[in-house]
């Protein structure tokens, strides 16, 4: 409609020719999309069309729409049009304020954008211009610390080797630098600006994709006589669109992709909208209500024409000219309609949006949830599910740098057969661990924190003598030979201390990492995952130091001595190679360095290996206590055969095929490998992981753990962080095929079933295989699922990023549970999408988990309070407003619908017309509004400081202990969904139609044609209108009174001065209004004893009823939440006594006690232990 | 929502969580309670000083009803303290019906020329002067309701156009204890700043206007009822009145079975509190009782519940 498709010719392979001169016709300026981004939507003139149109896409606008239109006809409306078409108008420019405003931060971001200059280089003239009037096939100069205004090629660099290194944080939010060449032959031809090469080259490149790490694409360089050669373009070429040049004083690129093709746009996802179930079912209330509303128009008009034909002709007073009594009800259908109308809430869906976006701001606000280690708040990016945090049943969470730290120790090495490293001291007990880091980093500001990836203890003598040239078992003989396969080379491994140097020196050799100097110098280890950085690390301070690399060489310090070699490839790791490797050629011997996952180095190496026995024990060992493990291994390439697979690396096809051309290839090169050792790597859990697993646990909400470490290790975390608790039953299911995944699971069901007749938690435990099976196999997934869905906590080990996607999805499409997927890289943003709720932590690892989640943390921690504090507070708020929204509604809508009977079913509105719509927008929205902002069951907070004497002190600590105690078990409120439920709904319902009808009649019954003042006038419309409408405003107001538990001073200020103050005023501005139906009655109204009776009585009398029913449902329903409340009040007095008396206390039996006594009879235990241990 | 945030933010985060114990619930509904029922019985001994009498459907005594027709009936009265209200009472008259209530012009009745434009919008169907009765056209009427021949056109507007003031009551009445008048004050009957404020004469009411906005009668009819059987205020006896056989005469001019109503005259003392009403005396002690028995079942339940009833709930 408005919006312009992309053509195209834009979606096919493209050629382009490097553009010498950077001239270019207009036709050649259309093939390809322009550098000028816009993300802006709308213009000055399209904004108001197109705006609106946008707005008219939500139902409830069309209904409200429709009801203006209405109204806006005579003969239909009964209200002032105004009246109906302000609220209107209201919620829609409010929405689009909010639009337009959105819209001009766009606008400024683009122009910024747009305009930002850039250097073209024009026949080898740096010219400069702006990023708008960038096009494909321009030269660019980038120089240091600018970004790059396109996806460029980097054609040379200023470093010899044809070396760069970019920062793409605004992209994938990593910090660390990532390098980046030009490819040798480009290097040559353009290194100097002045004098660089004039021939045109020509790039082939692929469709853009949106993928940050993978360019398609070959570059023909001129190699003279007009002849061109064409080389392989990789990532290592790309540099992107809004990344940094760092480190590398100038390059020169070739524009590849330019705007909505560069990949940082195609990243740049539109937001999308989550609506959450308590919406869901809100919306399929409304359309019932709109069924109502038919119906009793329907009912309001047959009554209407049942009247016409009986009285409407003979009752001469009305003067029907052209009498049609059919024609009338007609009519009169669609004036209820409009009257009824007060049902359905336009304000309701406001009311939430303002609502969740305060509990947003609160969630952001709290000071519990603020990581100092990483200077976070929580954040609220997706505001409108705010209530599902409260109805979580199933958490999803990844391992590394959620439940762990991401922080890794270099514990063990194996070498040969020997294990080094014994003589650490043991540490691995993380709680402890954390509170000491936690109290160091208080003390440092927290922005000066570094964060390391590595932690390095590791002490071991003999190693540290062996590599000094000392100790005796260096001299062990080892006599291993490597030789390649052809066997033309050869190298001999003759003693233990040459097989440790061999492996450190493939440790600082065999990885991705670069070197970063800060400010003073040091020099630190960069690299994409933290396990390389613990090793090359580790290397180093064992005397292997890696001092840099360009593209095509590495340099090291080996025990003070200086060393090069060439470095002739290097295949990065990824998640399912779970391998790295690199060529080199160390002194003419040419050597591929491996290290990997050891089931995936075990397949690949040559058969009858010295050490393999000895270090698959040690392995098995390793991943009881969680460690994590990778096996070195090595192989020897002759010249010939390097040159046979350089070969076939340069001419592989350029086309889709190539990647996994490529994978055949290296993955061939890969094998025939020697084993040399293995490392052990320590994973340290991060702050409160156990103490949170265990209480989410106890909350009834379902763990499971996907990661891709093996069994043992994923069991072994598991278990050290309480997921797999000492009285658990674990089940493990890893089996090769499908048949006996069958089977197994059949031997599962039998275990699952007994457990269940005993009682027992369980646990299942997944290998990522087995998984496969299961998720591909419907019959599978079911039984698989029937259990799964109640076992305590479920692990899921080796799998892939789509699997853990697959796992959310395999729950939360077969048992309609609201989900939860908590992780922190970029192997997670598949699964946070997935689920309901994501949340993002700020990790190490970027910040892609965070850009795609709802929400994000700071630290897993947090989970226990945004979930079992603001979730299960935000249900509860939301809900209830709902509820709450229906009544008031409700109590509204009843004395129009009996008043319709004393007026002859005509349509005449009870409420003048600003009353009605005044009763929604003004006059009750603020309490409610605060009421789901601030109200709480429970108010828990720790405190931040405990009060100076050390008795209050005690006590509040007590207090906080036995509130930590309690909350798990207060989310089953939402998460067993209490309390919006169909029958609460009816509930309410029936309270506003009782409500209603008391409030009418009794006002009826006390004014309707009584004299009302002791000067003898009687009562007329009016009166009768004002005295119903200030009862109502009362009794929606005491109601709210009545159901907030939490008093702040904003409840208070709106419900006296925000909605009845308000309501006095506007009373009174009334009674001048000229015109209206009220004009001069409410001064008078208000001086006769019958309007203040009528308000007493009525005010009494409901006030009465909901006493009455809040005690009958305290009588058959005990409230959990009421009693701990009860219990925190008169904490000071009697906590200790409340200790010693709780067996004696006879639990009541009450609707929820088969949910609790189980869990109570734990937290008593404990609780009685805590405060005997305070004593 | 620490306490470090200063003043501002411990006033906005101070906070009350009231927990409703059984001792402060009894408390409550004891002295609404008490309250309740003695507001009853101060109410009903109101009530019962209050005399009221009714006669139904007097415009039987002398039908058939024609305009300007004076009838007369006696009625036996009792001691009737003063004031005494003289209303009638209408029927099954639906002065709220939609058609009704909004069909006139409020800037017309508060003395302004209206357009023809307006007129139309405001007072359909009644608009021009020959859409009125016959007897509305060729008269005015003032202030103290009396009727004053005048030639209007017949297709000027209306003035008060629209079908409440079209449909406005004139039955008058005239009240007399064997033959010597009981004077009825038909002045301060209308409600307050009614007259003067909302219905306002014309400049040149008597040559537009076919009845002078500020006569009270029509002020009262004016402001419609809330229900389809209403009682408006007529005129007052300012004196108290003995027993015996009174006169009413009244011109019957008003036609109420075309409706299927009746036309009934209402004689009422007021008290503090207005006219008699037993619902409200009702209702006071009801609820007042209820109250009570609320409370004691919530007592009774305390006692026999025991301490761990208190200890729940304390």
């Amino acid at each position: 409609m408005f919006w312009s498709k992309r053509p195209e010719t834009f979606n096919t392979p493209r050629q382009i020719v490097g553009n010498f001169k950077c001239e270019r016709t207009l036709q050649e300026l259309e093939e390809f999309p322009s550098n000028f981004i816009k993300t802006s939507r709308y213009n000055v003139v399209t904004f108001l069309p197109k705006s609106l149109l946008l707005q008219f896409t939500r139902y409830a606008n069309i209904y409200f729409l429709c009801i203006a239109i209405i109204q806006c006809i005579p003969v239909l409306s009964t209200l002032n049009p105004f009246s109906a078409i302000a609220p209107l108008v209201f919620v829609l420019g409010l929405s689009m304020a909010r639009e337009g405003w959105e819209d001009y931060g766009r606008h400024v971001s683009d122009n910024e954008v747009n305009s930002t200059e850039c250097i073209i280089l024009k026949t080898r003239v740096p010219t400069i211009s702006t990023w708008a009037e960038l096009s494909v096939g321009d030269y660019v100069l980038v120089k240091k610390d600018e970004s790059f205004p396109a996806d460029l090629i980097v054609l040379s660099s200023s470093i010899q080797s044809g070396a760069c290194y970019i920062e793409t944080s605004s992209l994938d939010g990593e910090k660390n630098l990532k390098p980046k060449s030009a490819i040798l032959e480009s290097q040559e031809l353009y290194k100097e600006i002045e004098t660089y090469c004039e021939d045109a080259i020509r790039v082939e490149a692929q469709v853009p994709t949106q993928n940050l790490y993978e360019l398609d694409a070959s570059l023909f360089l001129p190699i003279g006589n007009g002849q061109q050669k064409k080389f392989q373009l990789t990532a290592k070429q790309l540099l992107l669109r809004g990344a940094f040049l760092r480190n590398t004083e100038w390059i020169i690129g070739l524009v590849v992709y330019t705007g909505q093709d560069t990949k940082i746009m195609r990243n740049a996802d539109a937001s999308r909208v989550k609506s959450s179930e308590i919406e869901r079912i809100m919306n399929i209330l409304i359309l019932g209500i709109l069924v109502v509303q038919i119906t009793l128009s329907i009912i309001t008009a047959s009554f209407s024409s049942a009247w016409l034909h009986n009285y409407g002709g003979d009752s001469w007073y009305l003067e029907y000219t052209d009498f049609q009594p059919n024609l009338l009800s007609f009519y009169a259908f669609f004036s209820y309609i409009l009257l009824y109308n007060t049902m359905i809430p336009i304000s309701l869906i406001v009311s939430l949006e303002f609502v969740k976006v305060f509990q947003a701001y609160f969630i952001e606000q709290d000071e519990e949830m603020y990581v100092a280690q990483r200077n976070k708040f929580a954040k609220v990016q997706t505001t409108t599910i705010n209530e599902e945090l409260g109805q979580v049943e199933y958490i999803f969470s990844d391992k590394t740098g959620t439940l762990t730290c991401n922080q890794m120790e270099f514990k063990y090495c194996i070498i040969g057969n020997v294990l080094y490293g014994k003589e650490q001291s043991n540490t691995n007990n993380p709680v402890y661990n954390v509170d000491l880091k936690r109290q160091q980093t208080t003390k440092v500001h927290p922005e000066s924190e570094v964060f390391q990836h590595s932690v390095f203890n590791f002490q071991d003598a003999e190693l540290s003598a062996i590599l000094k040239g000392e100790g005796s078992t260096g001299d062990m003989p080892i006599n291993l030979n490597i030789a390649s396969q052809d066997g033309k080379q050869k190298v001999t491994l003759s003693k233990q201390r040459n097989l440790i140097e061999e492996y450190f020196f493939l440790l600082s050799s065999a990885h991705e990492c670069i070197i970063q100097y800060d400010k003073n110098q040091n020099a630190s280890y960069q690299g994409p995952s933290p396990d390389e950085i613990t090793l090359v690390d580790a290397a180093a301070r064992l005397g292997f130091q890696f001092t840099g690399a360009s593209a095509s060489e590495q340099n090291f310090k080996i025990l003070g001595k200086e060393k090069k070699v060439k470095l002739l490839k290097s295949f990065e790791f990824d998640s399912n190679r779970k391998r790295m490797s690199v060529i080199i050629n160390d002194n003419g011997v040419i050597k591929l360095y491996i290290k990997g996952a050891d089931n995936i180095i075990k397949d690949r190496l040559l058969p009858d290996q010295l050490f393999l026995n000895e270090i698959i024990n040690y392995l098995d060992d390793f991943s009881k206590i969680g460690l994590r493990c990778l096996l070195m291994a090595t192989r020897v390439l002759s010249h010939e055969e390097y040159q046979e697979f350089d070969h076939a690396y340069n001419n592989l096809p350029d086309n889709e095929t190539r990647a996994s051309e490529l994978e055949k290839l290296t993955s061939n090169l890969e094998r025939q490998l020697t084993l040399l050792g293995a490392s052990a790597v320590e994973d340290k859990l991060q702050p409160l992981v156990p103490e949170t697993i265990a209480d989410l646990l106890k909350a009834n909400i379902k763990v499971w753990m996907l990661t891709g470490d093996k069994l043992e290790t994923a069991e072994n975390i598991a278990k050290s962080c309480r997921l797999i608790q000492g009285d658990f039953t674990v089940m493990r299911l890893a089996v090769p095929s499908v048949e006996e995944c069958k089977k197994k699971l059949g031997d599962i069901q039998d275990t699952y079933d007994l457990c269940i007749k005993e009682n027992r938690k369980k646990s299942i435990v997944v290998e990522g295989s087995s998984l496969q099976f299961v998720i591909d196999n419907e019959d599978l997934a079911q039984a698989f699922v029937s259990m799964a869905k109640d076992c305590e906590s479920i692990v899921c080990c080796r799998v892939t990023p789509k699997q853990k996607a697959d796992v959310v999805r395999l729950i939360k499409d077969r048992l309609n549970k609201i989900t939860l997927a908590i992780g922190d890289g970029a192997n997670d943003v598949n699964m946070i999408q997935a689920a309901h709720i994501g949340v993002g932590l700020y990790g190490n690892e970027g910040m892609r988990a965070v850009q795609s989640s709802d929400f994000a943390l700071g630290e897993f921690r947090c989970l226990w309070r945004l979930l079992l504090v603001h979730g299960h507070w935000n249900y509860i708020r939301i809900a209830e407003m709902v509820l709450y929204f229906f009544y008031k509604n409700m109590i509204f809508t009843v004395p129009q619908f009996f008043f319709s009977y004393f007026c002859a079913f005509s349509g005449q509105s009870y409420f003048d017309d600003w009353y009605i719509t005044f009763y929604n927008l003004i006059f009750t929205a603020l309490p409610l509004i605060m009421r789901g902002t601030f109200d709480q069951d429970i108010n828990y907070r720790q405190y931040c400081q405990y009060d100076q004497k050390e008795e209050v002190a005690n006590v509040q600590r007590k207090q906080e202990q036995y509130l930590r105690l309690k909350f798990p078990s207060l989310y089953y409120v939402g998460q067993n969904k209490t309390i919006f439920t169909i029958p609460n709904y009816m509930l309410w319902a029936f309270n506003g139609l009782v409500h209603g009808m008391i409030i009418f009649f009794f006002v009826l019954w006390i004014t309707d044609y009584e004299i009302v003042q002791n000067t003898g006038e009687s009562s007329s419309l009016a009166p009768f209108s004002l005295t119903v409408y200030s009862c109502i405003i009362l009794i929606a107001d005491l109601k709210i009174a009545i159901h907030t538990k939490f008093w702040t001073w904003f409840n208070f200020i709106s419900i006296t001065f925000l909605s009845i103050l308000l309501y006095i005023i506007y009373v009174i501005i009334s009674n001048f209004w000229p015109g209206t139906m009220m004009e001069y009655t409410p001064f008078t109204m208000v001086g006769t004893p019958h309007f203040w009776l009528s308000i007493i009585l009525i005010g009494a009398i409901i006030g009465g009823l909901e006493a009455i029913q809040a005690e009958i449902i305290r009588e058959f329903f005990t409230d959990p939440a009421t009693e701990i409340l009860n219990k925190v009040k008169v904490f000071e007095h009697n906590l200790n006594k409340w200790v010693e008396n709780q067996e004696k206390i006879a639990r009541q039996d009450s609707f929820w006690a088969g949910i609790y006594k189980q869990k109570e009879a734990v937290d008593e235990q404990e609780l009685v232990r805590f405060s005997g241990s305070q004593q | 929502m620490s306490d470090s945030k200063g003043f501002l933010h411990w006033l906005f985060f101070k906070k009350w969580h009231p927990v409703p114990s059984v001792g402060s619930t009894i408390a409550l509904f004891s002295i609404i309670g008490v309250i309740f029922v003695a507001l009853g019985i101060v109410i009903t001994v109101i009530n019962n000083n209050i005399q009221e009498v009714t006669i139904y459907k007097y415009d039987q005594k002398c039908s058939p009803v024609e305009y300007n027709k004076r009838c007369s009936f006696t009625q036996k009265l009792d001691n009737m303290k003063a004031p005494i209200y003289f209303y009638y009472e209408l029927e099954n008259f639906y002065q709220n019906h939609r058609r009704y209530v909004k069909s006139k012009s409020s800037t017309q009745l508060s003395g302004e020329e209206i357009s023809l434009s307006d007129a139309e919008k405001y007072c359909d169907p009644i608009i021009y002067n020959k859409d009125l009765e016959e007897w509305q056209q060729n008269v005015y009427i003032t202030e103290t309701n009396t009727l004053v021949p005048k030639e209007r056109q017949p297709d000027d507007i209306a003035s008060p156009c629209g079908l409440v003031a079209k449909s406005f009551f004139n039955d008058t009445y005239a009240l007399s204890l064997q033959g010597k008048d009981v004077e009825l004050n038909q002045t301060g009957i209308s409600w307050p700043n009614d007259k003067g404020k909302k219905y306002k004469r014309a400049p040149d009411s008597e040559t537009t206007q076919w009845i002078d906005p500020e006569n009270e009668h029509f002020i009262v009819w004016m402001r419609t009822a809330g229900l389809p059987t209403f009682r408006k205020l007529w005129g007052r006896i300012e004196q108290d009145i003995e027993e015996g056989e009174y006169t009413f005469e009244f011109s019957n001019n008003y036609n109420p079975q075309m409706f299927a109503g009746a036309k009934n005259i209402v004689l009422s003392t007021s008290g503090p509190f207005g006219g008699k009403n037993l619902f409200l005396s009702i209702a006071f002690i009801v609820v007042g009782v209820i109250q009570l028995l609320i409370a004691l079942a919530f007592l009774i339940k305390k006692i026999r519940a025991g301490p761990s009833f208190g200890q729940k709930n304390e």
